[in-house]
């Protein structure tokens, strides 16, 4: 096992898969702050 | 000596504002009027004092009160607002008027959707994500960019598996290749014969 490669690979696609979540996090905050504006 | 803002003229004009401008929240209406203030007093800055010419151009320059306050969102807007909220007054039933940042501002079905959609979209194997982005773009409470980033973001885990597969089926091509012989591996690097000048023999 590549052990520099590995995690950061590991690292990446996790990276990827949150970004989704970022996507919405980051909707959400957006929406709340002018609400409250 | 600038003109002094307490000029009849300045005061019967910020008073007609704030009546106009009664509709508005208590906060932004005294900012309204604190922005329109500042406004003369920048215009006066350089005006002598007692010049009434001056102190009347700048009143009539800034325009009808009535038409600052409609492009501040309008008396009316907020008024019905206010109104629909009822007694005791909720601060939280308040939202940007359209004509103000042409942008909703609540929390509705579709955009409740379109987050909860991108937030589980990975466990919902993409569906999640199409479904959100989706509702992300018939929303009108996000901007274009907004919108944009949103969707960059969601696609992401979408190219990563595309390039991913890609580079599994043309590494499993290139292995394949090199295992029937059609590809020759490339040599491995072999010492020069020819001595090097000044080298061991």
């Amino acid at each position: 096992v590549n052990l520099i490669g590995f995690p950061l690979f590991l690292l990446l696609g996790l990276g990827l898969l949150a970004a989704p979540l970022a996507a919405a996090i980051y909707l959400s905050v957006r929406l709340n702050r002018r609400r409250q504006a | 000596m600038a003109v002094d803002l307490d000029h009849p003229a300045i005061s019967g004009y910020l008073a007609r504002l704030e009546a106009a401008a009664a509709g508005l929240p208590p906060g932004r209406r005294e900012e309204l009027v604190a922005e329109i203030r500042g406004h003369l007093g920048d215009a006066l800055a350089t005006a002598v004092d007692g010049d009434d010419a001056a102190v009347l151009a700048a009143v009539d320059r800034l325009g009808d009160p009535a038409e600052i306050v409609a492009a501040e969102g309008g008396t009316q807007h907020y008024q019905a607002q206010r109104d629909a909220a009822g007694p005791p007054y909720r601060a939280a039933a308040w939202q940007f008027p359209p004509a103000q940042t042409g942008l909703g501002a609540g929390w509705g079905a579709v955009e409740l959707a379109a987050v909860i959609g991108l937030a589980v979209g990975v466990l919902t194997g993409g569906i999640g994500i199409v479904v959100g982005i989706s509702c992300a773009w018939i929303s009108d409470r996000w901007t274009s960019r907004e919108k944009l980033l949103a969707t960059v973001l969601g696609l992401l885990p979408a190219l990563a598996l595309v390039l991913g597969g890609l580079t599994f089926v043309v590494g499993g091509a290139v292995r394949s290749d090199v295992k029937s012989g059609s590809v020759q591996p490339a040599p491995a690097p072999v010492e020069s014969a020819v001595p090097v000048p000044g080298g061991t023999p």
